[in-house]
């Protein structure tokens, strides 16, 4: 029910999606969630209050699609959510997939080059 | 020296608050004069290794926000500022460039700019240039830039290999191209400004100024705790949103943040059949303008997440673009913006409300760019170009690059700057500008602006290189009156 559950279950939700097959090692979810809850508590105070009101929103959304929250979805239910935000007419609702989504694969994807 | 304690510091005859091009060359300018100069930042002083270059760690240190803001717009333009000593010369690509002179030109007509000409700023240029040493490269050219000359070559256009702030050495990366650093601030005229005395308060953030009597108090938050420092003159050197917010903070609101420029970009990602890409490749200086659309083509950072970002949307995109990151490079379009924004400090609020409404002229720009851009790129053989817009058309011929849109939708969600500017523009015009020709503020004895917001207008380049010769220009100009 906490917020980060949320967070950690779009984590989650990415990682099927995209990086499954991939072959590679990435974070633990939780530690991506957490960096990605840190991150948005660093944006601009106008745009904070709004990204933590859509994340809820997103939650509930799950509800009108598939009758559950976003957080107690399998994996193929929250994809199906996910694209329903990604085609989206209203643009806070694709800004706020791509918000995520960017976020989580520049945190999964960091290449230490040293 | 490094300030350790600011409740300890006496009165100083210059504060510059904002540690960037503008304010690192005043510093150095004014401390090398003989003046006392203490140097305020709001980020950390950092070492250019603290964090691997265009990461999110880098974006966690040395932005401001974490590297995430939006103007508020349709579409919402995302953006990112530096917050740390050196400003966006420790995160930006380098490229190095002299203000054209039709822009400077275009200045002084439209904004009575005294004493502006490519004569009058030569000196400055010339002596930033000493310190600054802009470089290209002197043999092999990455593989990322080659083709984007080959393939402007092939369709008739000039492409030029632009001198970037970076330092080259001995070794060389697995392309056989030398290695290079950043030559970013913190390892040029900040080592000069605290060599001649100069003072560095990192870690401070400035909420308002407050004239008291000839001095300025400058009412600050430093470890959590409030400090004043008392200057009798003030530069104002922090960036396009945060200068107009700290004028606006201050009770000084005339054309401050009132217009706000910007030079929105989008990027594009191509495939080419031999390797063009290797962990660790930073951005090549290659750039291409295409005067029709009054855009700039060039190389972007092409990391395995920034690839993966840019092929959302394709099916299987990310993992695509890990298996197959040697054969992709990200390149991007960049247009020279109009002044169609502004910048609005809140009550309440820290952070000031930025909003920014994208013009037809810069959809139409952005769009015949893109679509410039991907027939260059199949036309030095790349195999697909990933254009990035919605839906995500994949170009594979040159037919298929001429049917791409001719201007951008204006819900394009992935519009994007790191340059944003203009926001104080200067000159003699009262009815527009905030500063005067040597970016004193209109009306108040003491103050000046020394960034990219007293720019008048978007000046379609990188706009360090301008930064730096008027910060010099400016400073000198304070020095003798």
């Amino acid at each position: 029910m906490s917020y980060s559950s949320i967070v950690v279950a779009i984590s989650d939700a990415f990682e099927c999606e995209h990086l499954q097959d991939a072959g590679i090692e990435t974070p633990d979810n939780d530690v991506i969630a957490a960096e990605i809850i840190g991150a948005q508590h660093r944006m601009p105070d106008y745009l904070r209050a709004p990204m933590f009101i859509l994340t809820w929103l997103f939650d509930i959304s799950g509800i009108a699609l598939t009758g559950r929250r976003f957080q107690y979805l399998d994996q193929v239910q929250k994809i199906r959510c996910i694209n329903a935000w990604r085609d989206s007419r209203i643009s806070a609702c694709r800004n706020l997939v791509r918000f995520y989504e960017s976020l989580f694969l520049l945190i999964a994807l960091q290449e230490d080059i040293h | 020296m490094i300030v350790s304690d600011p409740v300890a510091l006496e009165r100083v005859e210059v504060a510059i608050i904002g540690s960037g091009p503008g304010g690192s060359v005043v510093a150095a300018t004014l401390a090398n004069a003989g003046k006392s100069v203490l140097l305020i930042e709001e980020g950390a002083n950092l070492p250019q290794d603290s964090c691997q270059p265009f990461s999110f760690q880098e974006m966690k240190q040395k932005y401001r926000a974490g590297g995430i803001a939006a103007a508020v717009g349709r579409p919402n333009v995302a953006y990112a500022e530096a917050s740390c000593v050196g400003g966006g010369s420790e995160v930006n690509s380098g490229l190095y460039h002299r203000t054209p002179d039709d822009v400077l030109e275009e200045w002084v007509h439209e904004f009575s700019v005294e004493d502006l000409s490519p004569a009058s700023l030569e000196p400055h240029f010339a002596a930033c240039e000493t310190v600054m040493q802009p470089a290209t490269y002197s043999a092999a050219l990455p593989a990322a830039s080659r083709l984007l000359r080959e393939g402007a070559e092939a369709r008739g256009m000039e492409s030029s290999d632009v001198p970037r702030l970076v330092v080259f050495d001995d070794t060389l990366d697995p392309q056989g191209v030398a290695r290079s650093a950043r030559r970013s601030m913190t390892e040029s005229f900040i080592p000069e400004f605290l060599a001649a005395d100069g003072k560095l308060l990192p870690k401070t953030r400035v909420h308002k100024l407050r004239k008291q009597g000839r001095n300025w108090q400058i009412q600050a938050r430093w470890q959590n705790r409030n400090v004043q420092i008392e200057a009798e003159n003030v530069f104002i050197c922090a960036g396009a949103i945060h200068s107009p917010a700290l004028l606006q903070r201050s009770g000084i609101r005339l054309n401050a943040g009132r217009s706000l420029s910007m030079q929105p970009m989008i990027k594009l990602t191509a495939e080419f059949a031999e390797p063009v890409n290797y962990p660790g490749m930073g951005i090549a200086g290659e750039q291409v303008r295409d005067l029709n659309s009054d855009c700039s083509l060039g190389c972007a950072i092409s990391s395995r997440a920034h690839l993966a970002i840019n092929l959302v949307g394709v099916d299987a995109g990310p993992a695509y673009a890990i298996k197959q990151q040697s054969h992709l490079v990200s390149y991007y379009v960049m247009a020279r913006g109009c002044t169609d924004g502004s910048v609005r400090a809140l009550p309440g609020f820290d952070d000031p409300l930025v909003s920014y409404r994208l013009s037809g002229r810069e959809l139409d720009n952005l769009g015949s760019g893109l679509k410039v851009l991907t027939g260059v790129l199949v036309a030095a053989g790349a195999s697909r170009v990933y254009t990035g817009l919605h839906r995500q058309p994949v170009v594979e011929n040159p037919g298929q690059a001429e049917q791409l849109p001719d201007r951008l939708a204006p819900g394009t969600d992935s519009i994007m700057t790191i340059h944003l500017m203009a926001s104080c523009p200067m000159g003699e015009a009262r009815n527009r500008t905030a500063v005067d020709s040597w970016g004193k503020v209109h009306g108040h004895t003491g103050l000046y602006l020394a960034d990219v917001s007293t720019l008048c207008s978007s000046p379609g380049i990188n706009p360090q290189g301008t930064i730096m010769a008027l910060a010099r220009r400016n400073s000198e100009h304070f020095l003798r009156v």
